[in-house]
């Protein structure tokens, strides 16, 4: 894994080069397409509820508990993104470590990543939360591991990231003010997700969800996945909100099998020239 | 992870006295130092400026002729004035330690820096304020510049420059030191305390760290608190482990003359106060430690035993560390 990101990383600067030595050449000519024999990727992460609609923040919502809450902050880590195609073929999207957030604007959050392979790949690998050799030194600066934007997500007494923060109120038969609070993390709780291609033969517990993603030089590719978020609170692990409110650092085993499970689908992919 | 952090145009920081005893230690974690690093990190761990108010450093609660340790039990010297959860460690060695916090909850020197820089009750800096200050700075531009030559200034290079610097901290040089040498010799007193001492203690402060990178619970107390998150659950707050409750780092004990007051909350003023805990005040509990003689109440020491140890223990002090000037800012 390491070794392949230090390609792509090496591969990107080749690139690079080249194109600064193309342009030093031609001052005359409008600016050349840096990537024009690559790719763009742009994915698109939507949080969503049970009705496919985007999640909003302070809305009531029920879970399957019965009991209603309403978020007040959302936020996840995805991290090392691989696209795979049917041959065997893998690149790894450089820096890959994104910070997916639910705001009062927008339950969307989108990265565009340039400079890719062409290829036709039928399946997309990723994290939820960060790896644990990237875990612990919060000493970086790769892509929103930089402690200067992770906005929160560091622990300052349990060195690590924060893969799930997830708060909010909530009211039961027995409470009618409730709140709570979900910080998730520690290297146990990492979850590994393969969407498209063999996805149940691998990991039965995926939704097969199938990807055609046929990425062109000089374009760019869309692909919206969508999280459903209120599954965090039924699926497999049934939350009791009364029992189950506060969760921090790595000992929420429950809900970190809850946002491993299912959380994802490929809603589409889209070509734009 | 990160090889940008091996940088050319820097010169290797020449550790002077990077063993400790007789047998060589193999440093944990990023050893890679630079003279440049070393000395940005030093500018920072002295800066008021990197705190919200502009009036706490790294070294308001670790004062380097205190092996940079405080003289209180639990500090108030933060932004916020709140009194502090724990007991400011010494910095001694630590590039030989393998985690940090008296809970050990932070995994290496460079994640630690984060923990009292942004905690409220700490340094409350905000990161975004940090990288603009130092770079409306000619001087931070320079020192900057030197470590980290041809790039911006990141959060990671003030985490890895104050971890630089912390690593140069290392004290090898005392009088228990210098009688392995053979250029000091100890008297009667010390010789009986040394060897009370590796009877006793030294199976948790095992040279020549004077510790052995492992939690323990000392019998200090009957039960803890089962507080969210709370602090006096020790080592248990980090691993959820109940054989962990009340299980705290083991301090190195080098320089421990002047590092009082003593254990997690410094509740002990005195070196005597804590030979008379582990002599007759041990409090049982479900996880203390099980080399603790818990059936008698502790080790019954004679009044002398006692203080032939805390003899012993001054040997540790290491004065060449208490007044080097690569540790001070001035």
């Amino acid at each position: 894994m390491k070794f392949l990101h230090s390609r792509v990383l090496a591969n990107t600067l080749i690139i690079a080069l080249g194109v600064f030595t193309l342009s030093c050449g031609n001052d005359e000519e409008p600016e050349p397409d840096t990537n024009s024999e690559k790719a763009t990727l742009r994915l698109r992460i939507e949080n969503i509820d049970n009705n496919d609609l985007p999640i909003e923040l302070n809305k009531d919502y029920i879970t399957e508990n019965g009991d209603t809450l309403q978020i007040t902050a959302l936020q996840y880590f995805l991290s090392n993104v691989v696209l795979m195609d049917d041959d065997g073929g893998m690149q790894i999207l450089p820096e890959s470590y994104y910070l997916i957030k639910t705001t009062s604007e927008s339950s969307e959050t989108i990265v565009e990543i340039s400079g890719l392979e062409t290829g036709n790949y039928t399946s997309i690998h990723f994290g939820f939360g960060v790896d644990s050799s990237a875990n612990h030194t919060s000493a970086t600066d790769e892509g929103d591991l930089d402690p200067l934007g992770a906005d929160g997500m560091i622990w300052n007494w349990d060195s690590g990231y924060k893969f799930l923060k997830l708060e909010g109120n909530f009211r039961t038969d027995t409470t009618t003010n409730g709140s709570f609070s979900f910080h998730v993390g520690g290297d146990a709780n990492y979850k590994a997700y393969k969407l498209g291609a063999e996805s149940e033969e691998h990991m039965e517990h995926m939704k097969t969800s199938s990807l055609n993603l046929s990425l062109e030089s000089g374009k760019t590719r869309e692909v919206h996945l969508k999280a459903s978020i209120l599954n965090i609170f039924d699926h497999p692990n049934l939350i009791d909100l009364d029992v189950t409110n506060q969760a921090h650092g790595s000992t929420a085993q429950n809900l970190a099998e809850n946002y491993g499970t299912d959380l994802f689908e490929v809603h589409h992919t889209l070509l734009e020239d | 992870m990160d090889s940008s952090f091996e940088t050319p145009g820097t010169t290797p920081y020449a550790l002077r006295n990077n063993q400790l005893g007789p047998k060589r230690l193999e440093p944990i974690g990023e050893l890679l130092l630079t003279n440049e690093g070393v000395e940005f990190g030093r500018h920072l761990f002295f800066d008021v400026n990197l705190s919200s108010n502009k009036k706490v450093s790294c070294a308001t609660c670790h004062v380097p002729e205190l092996a940079f340790s405080d003289h209180v039990a639990l500090g108030r010297d933060g932004v916020s004035g709140n009194t502090l959860a724990r007991h400011s460690p010494a910095l001694v060695n630590l590039m030989w330690q393998d985690a940090f916090f008296w809970d050990g909850g932070a995994k290496n020197l460079e994640a630690q820096v984060l923990g009292p820089l942004t905690h409220v009750d700490e340094m409350d800096a905000e990161l975004t304020d940090i990288i603009e200050y130092l770079a409306a700075s000619d001087e931070y531009i320079k020192l900057h510049h030197a470590a980290f030559p041809d790039q911006d200034i990141k959060i990671k290079h003030v985490m890895q420059a104050i971890a630089q610097f912390e690593k140069t901290l290392i004290s090898s040089n005392s009088w228990y030191d210098q009688s392995l040498n053979g250029t000091f010799s100890l008297s009667q007193e010390e010789l009986k305390g040394q060897v009370l001492f590796n009877i006793n203690c030294s199976g948790c402060h095992s040279a020549p760290l004077f510790q052995d990178q492992s939690y323990h619970n000392n019998g200090l107390d009957a039960d803890f608190d089962y507080g969210f998150e709370d602090e006096r659950l020790g080592r248990n707050r980090i691993t959820n482990d109940p054989a962990d409750l009340g299980k705290y780092k083991t301090p190195s004990l080098r320089n421990i003359e002047v590092t009082a007051p003593y254990m997690h909350d410094g509740r002990f003023a005195t070196l005597e106060d804590v030979l008379n805990h582990y002599s007759e005040e041990l409090t049982a509990s479900t996880s203390i430690d099980k080399s603790l003689p818990i059936t008698t109440n502790g080790f019954q020491f004679s009044d002398e035993e006692k203080s032939d140890i805390i003899a012993f223990l001054k040997t540790l002090t290491d004065p060449s560390f208490l007044t080097n000037p690569n540790h001070r800012m001035n």
